[in-house]
């Protein structure tokens, strides 16, 4: 034995392959109706590509990103001056850390009257459902500004426009990053929710397939889903990584 | 401190008073039917109360996100500490619990049907994807990161094997247990409220719907003003308790 069990990639290939082999048995007893095997979620997945549902999953991400900008756009000057500013921070803080624990699902039937089941009615879950993140975020990375830095910036009478181009923003961008990925998460939260409300989109996909119990297709199209939000906070991690060498030392 | 405190709360009456201002002002318009203003939603929240349902309802909801959050601290716990103690474990189930974590659960609801049933059962299924992660995750992390000192000191004093355990890496992963259940609760009356909404009109999720579709403006304000609140309080709740109970960790820095 060369390979010794110590080898976290030797136990993974192990306990995984276990895993994908009892999951198999356990599709083939159950059959195609409660359970798709592994060669049927593969035959789903090429059915969902050559019935162009890609497309359509392009089309949702488009709302997604539409909300997630304006998420950003809103989300981290608010949060910024909530943690700069006492007033707003008492003023705003309570609606924004109330929503950020509750169930905004709730709001979903009020929403509906007021937008319609359109565009807009996508983008506005998407925003709900990650605009929370950003600000909570960004207020505490706002807030946690090192003393030190502060005092020495202060102490060279930095303007305090420079302070904050030059030392608020470098110390909270690494935070706003943070939240920034638990949106985006929340993000496709929000979308699948509210296409799956009115029955469009990728949300309306899944809803007919689970509908027909077409199984290998929907367990097929939630993979590549899930897929998709893993590597959206992935490419988030990526940038930061390129564009903010200095974060990882600000969160530490 | 206390002029501090004064001005915090007069700070945040002035802010909700010109919230319900602005919301009495715009809903008072006609045009905005579907949002009618608080002389009309706190009436109906009230009638709700007192003569309709709503708090059947929320004792629904309430039930089932209790079932569900027992069954995902069983299951957290259980996994958490296979994944702290056992490299077996931490190596081959860590990933994947990141890899579920990454996965957004509402998109199981148009299939979570055919193993639970659409009732009860499948609800409390839902609650369970929402929380089990968390508690998997703080109940792991709270094992394994117990402060190195406290580890030490615990030596030092002669503890060892099951007397550490018991004495002072429990005590410790308490605490993180403990935040990843508030965490949960606020996680879990998301799902409940999301699984009533979406997989078979219930409870809480039913009385918002049935508004809603009878075009009862009021009484769907009462009900979506209730549910958040309900989110709110219970989280508000849940963080209280976890204060404390764990109120002995910080009694050595007031000391």
């Amino acid at each position: 034995m060369t390979l010794s069990t110590h080898n976290k990639w030797v136990q993974r290939a192990i306990v995984w392959g276990a895993l994908l082999v009892i999951y198999q048995l356990a599709a083939l007893a159950a059959g195609d109706f409660y359970l798709p095997t592994l060669q049927g979620l593969v035959d789903g997945f090429v059915q969902i590509v050559q019935d162009g549902r890609l497309e359509v999953v392009a089309k949702s991400l488009e709302h997604l990103l539409v909300g997630f900008g304006l998420a950003v756009l809103i989300g981290v000057p608010v949060g910024v001056a909530m943690g700069r500013s006492f007033v707003v921070d008492q003023v705003a803080g309570m609606y924004v850390r109330g929503l950020f624990v509750t169930s905004l699902a709730a709001l979903l039937p009020l929403l509906i009257i007021i937008f319609g089941v359109g565009f807009r009615f996508q983008v506005a879950v998407v925003f709900l459902f990650s605009v929370f993140f950003v600000i909570v975020n960004s207020a505490a990375g706002a807030r946690d500004v090192p003393r030190a830095l502060m005092r020495t910036a202060e102490a060279f009478c930095v303007p305090r426009r420079r302070q904050f181009t030059g030392v608020v923003l470098p110390s909270a961008l690494p935070y706003i990053v943070i939240g920034l990925r638990l949106a985006i998460a929340n993000a496709y939260t929000g979308m699948v929710l509210a296409e799956l409300w009115v029955g469009v989109g990728t949300g309306g996909i899944l809803k007919n397939m689970g509908q027909n119990r077409d199984l290998p297709k929907f367990y097929a199209m939630v993979l590549l889903i899930t897929l998709l939000a893993a590597l959206s906070s992935y490419a988030i991690r990526f940038a930061e990584r390129r564009l903010m060498p200095w974060a990882d030392e600000v969160r530490a | 401190m206390t002029q501090r405190r004064r001005n915090v709360i007069l700070l945040r009456l002035v802010s909700l008073a010109v919230l319900l201002g602005l919301w009495q002002w715009y809903g008072s318009n006609p045009v905005h039917f579907a949002t009618p203003p608080p002389t009309d939603v706190f009436p109906a929240l009230w009638d709700g109360l007192v003569h309709g349902h709503l708090l059947k309802a929320t004792g629904g909801t309430l039930l089932t996100l209790t079932v569900g959050m027992v069954i995902s601290i069983v299951l957290g716990l259980v996994l958490g500490f296979a994944i702290a103690l056992f490299p077996w474990a931490r190596n081959t189930i860590d990933p994947l619990v990141d890899a579920a974590y990454a996965m957004p659960v509402t998109m199981l609801i148009p299939v979570i049907g055919v193993y639970t049933g659409l009732d009860f059962r499948g609800r409390v299924f839902i609650v369970v994807t929402y929380v089990a992660l968390v508690i998997v995750i703080s109940t792991s992390t709270g094992v394994r990161d117990v402060p190195r000192d406290l580890l030490e000191t615990g030596r030092a004093f002669g503890l060892r094997g099951r007397r550490l355990w018991r004495q002072v890496i429990l005590p410790s992963a308490t605490a993180h247990i403990a935040s990843g259940v508030s965490q949960g609760v606020a996680r879990g009356i998301r799902g409940a409220v999301t699984a009533e909404l979406l997989l078979i009109a219930a409870d809480l999720g039913a009385y918002i719907l049935s508004a809603q579709a009878q075009l009862l403006t009021d009484q769907l304000l009462a009900g979506i003003l209730w549910t958040l609140l309900l989110g709110y309080v219970l989280y508000a709740g849940a963080l209280w308790l976890e204060r404390r109970s764990l109120r002995w960790r910080t009694l050595g820095d007031e000391a």
